[in-house]
């Protein structure tokens, strides 16, 4: 209990550290967010409206309260005005989670269900055919670029053989007898981003899985279990397994961090209206406070599945006691 | 003072000795590996042909309609060509150089910054090691790429260098972990102890005795991120944020994102292709150096 409330405590220093670094880089960006405003039609930029933009914008403040009025806001929930978008950007980032989260939990349960079967098979029966094919998946899942996995699929399923759609969520235009058949359209949006997703952080968990659960099937208690005469899935499943997956709770620390920079690429190849395309877009126009709001959602996002891994690794492994 | 300068000298070459019995071991446990000698073949092929490509093409990424717009692979053009007629086996060989200029400034850099923040930390310990690590963890967590997204797209300029200062930049903390935990052990070793008895500085203990013990890991880690920058190099120029000057592979794939269905699938993904056998190389050469060293962390 001590240690989820310490843990809690240093996230906290930990915000305000990237959210000073984050205020930093963007206030060394050359060129003024005032320019940038009126890049599309510099006609627009009257010396009266930029006068009252910067004063409105507090442009014109020192830079540190500059800073903590922009902390201000985000701790109430204020996250800054996008000028390209014209709303708030909380308003625009609420619509774009849900759809980036869902295609992450997608990747999650997909590549952690594949990556323990394979893992296990390949590691129970090391040099088999099965190992063998895991092992050269994995080189392959790691080695392709997935945005290059992407145009691939593309140009075969949707361009070539017509299976699945190449973008966004949804077919417009097409009529919808019932739910379900609006359940089965999107599923088949989600396909191929899934797929192509899961296969590369599938390759990671694959090696972790095949290799501590090797590590482990070599050790004295796993010899002792089969010793006391127990069926090997017991001593398998029950025995090995359960200890093999703990540095996979640990990398599931990095997860987010990973799968958040291939959806970056990935929601773009398929025009995934999710946080990756908001990113891009918002960084193609050069929009700042979107681009400042966004990173400090990101950050959040990654702090708290932190928080999670870091809980659950001290739930499944009772012989850590943080003090 | 002559007989205690001799015994020095007598370890010293037992020293340079055992470095080339170790080289040869880490050369016999690397030829018999096929897949690290074939992974090894690759980087070479790669390396070769960044340096030499450019004697070899055909057709400068200037020349344009050397061929008929959009003519297929196995045509007048091996590789066929782009919608301005270029020839994509000549761009395909320029942007090796490309790629591998990326990979290994950003690994220096990459090399530069982890090596000095892990061996600080690991060796110093205490509060540096604390604050350190702190920092360490945050960068490891975040996004990479969407980092580099908004650090890439703050520069007015496109190049390059932008793309290799902010990667690199970036890119270092799993390396400052991975040189921290070595440090932490090898600073409790007697050959340490011996050092420090003999008065040597810590910074000369550091360079001198711990660093070259820990090169091993260091060697394998820094070979298998090579693959993670020409990645980010092509997916931050996929993306719109690269150096549209560069005859790079990204380029290209972007170009090729219009003609995905139909003429002109080549373009894009004939790129991808190369970029999947350059990291392909690295990180079975990387595998084979990791178990012919005797190492025992794991790349990312």
């Amino acid at each position: 209990m001590t240690y989820t409330i310490r843990r809690l405590i240093v996230i906290v220093p930990t915000f305000f550290l990237i959210s000073i670094i984050i205020f930093t880089l963007i206030n060394l960006a050359p060129g003024d967010p005032i320019t940038i405003m009126f890049a599309n039609n510099p006609a627009r930029a009257t010396p009266e409206l930029i006068e009252k933009l910067i004063k409105e914008y507090g442009l014109d403040q020192p830079i540190f309260v500059q800073y903590l009025v922009w902390v201000g806001k985000m701790v109430r929930g204020d996250f800054g005005y996008s000028y390209v978008y014209n709303k708030p950007v909380i308003s625009i980032i609420s619509i774009r989670v849900p759809r980036t989260l869902e295609l992450m939990l997608m990747v999650q349960a997909v590549s952690l269900v594949l990556a323990i079967i394979l893992g296990v098979v390949s590691a129970v029966k090391q040099y088999s055919l099965t190992d063998a094919l895991a092992k050269v998946g994995a080189l392959v899942g790691y080695s392709a670029p997935s945005f290059w996995l992407g145009l691939i699929g593309i140009i075969v399923f949707a361009g070539y053989l017509k299976w699945l759609p190449a973008f966004g969520t949804q077919t417009v235009g097409i009529p919808y007898p019932t739910i379900f058949h609006v359940w089965f359209d999107h599923f088949k949006h989600l396909f191929l981003p899934v797929t192509i997703l899961s296969f590369g952080w599938m390759a990671y968990l694959l090696r972790l899985v095949r290799s501590s659960m090797l590590e482990v099937l070599r050790s004295d208690y796993i010899l002792t279990a089969r010793a006391k005469g127990l069926s090997e899935r017991v001593v398998i499943y029950k025995h090995a397994l359960r200890n093999a997956l703990l540095p996979v709770v640990t990398y599931e620390g990095y997860a987010v961090g990973f799968l958040l920079s291939g959806a970056a690429v990935i929601e773009s190849v398929f025009s995934w209206p999710g946080l990756g395309t908001f990113m891009v877009e918002a960084a193609t126009s050069r929009d700042y406070p979107t681009l400042m709001g966004l990173s400090m959602i990101v950050t959040l996002m990654v702090l708290i599945s932190n928080l999670i891994a870091d809980l659950s690794y001290a739930v499944v492994d009772p012989r850590i006691r943080y003090e | 003072m002559h007989e205690t300068t001799k015994p020095e000298e007598d370890t010293e070459e037992v020293h340079e000795k055992s470095t080339a019995t170790q080289l040869s071991t880490v050369w016999r446990k690397l030829k018999a590996s096929k897949l690290a000698l074939f992974g090894g073949g690759i980087v070479l092929a790669v390396i070769l042909t960044a340096i030499f490509g450019v004697f070899l093409t055909p057709y400068g990424p200037t020349d344009l309609w050397v061929h008929k717009p959009l003519s297929p692979p196995f045509s007048k053009a091996i590789l066929g060509a782009d919608d301005w007629g270029r020839d994509v086996f000549s761009l395909l060989v320029l942007g090796a150089r490309v790629s591998l200029y990326v990979g290994l400034s950003a690994v220096l850099l990459e090399a530069a910054i982890g090596l000095s923040i892990g061996m600080i930390a690991g060796y110093f310990g205490g509060l540096i090691d604390e604050v350190l690590m702190r920092i360490t963890d945050v960068v490891l967590t975040l996004p990479t790429l969407m980092l580099l997204i908004i650090a890439v797209s703050m520069f007015q300029i496109r190049g390059l260098t932008v793309i290799i200062l902010v990667s690199g930049g970036l890119g270092w903390p799993f390396l400052a972990r991975v040189v921290r935990s070595e440090f932490l052990t090898l600073k409790e070793s007697t050959f340490v102890e011996a050092a420090r008895s003999v008065g040597a500085s810590n910074w000369r203990i550091i360079l001198r005795h711990i660093l070259p013990n820990a090169m091993a890991s260091v060697i394998v880690l820094l070979t298998m991120d090579i693959p993670w920058y020409i990645f980010y190099e092509a997916s931050l120029t996929f993306l719109g944020f690269g150096d549209p000057t560069a005859a790079s592979w990204g380029i290209l794939m972007e170009k090729g994102r219009r003609f995905l269905s139909g003429e002109g699938w080549w373009i894009a993904t004939l790129p991808g292709l190369a970029i999947l056998i350059t990291s392909l190389g690295f990180n079975l050469f990387g595998d084979g150096l990791r178990d012919a060293l005797d190492v025992k962390t794991r790349a990312r």
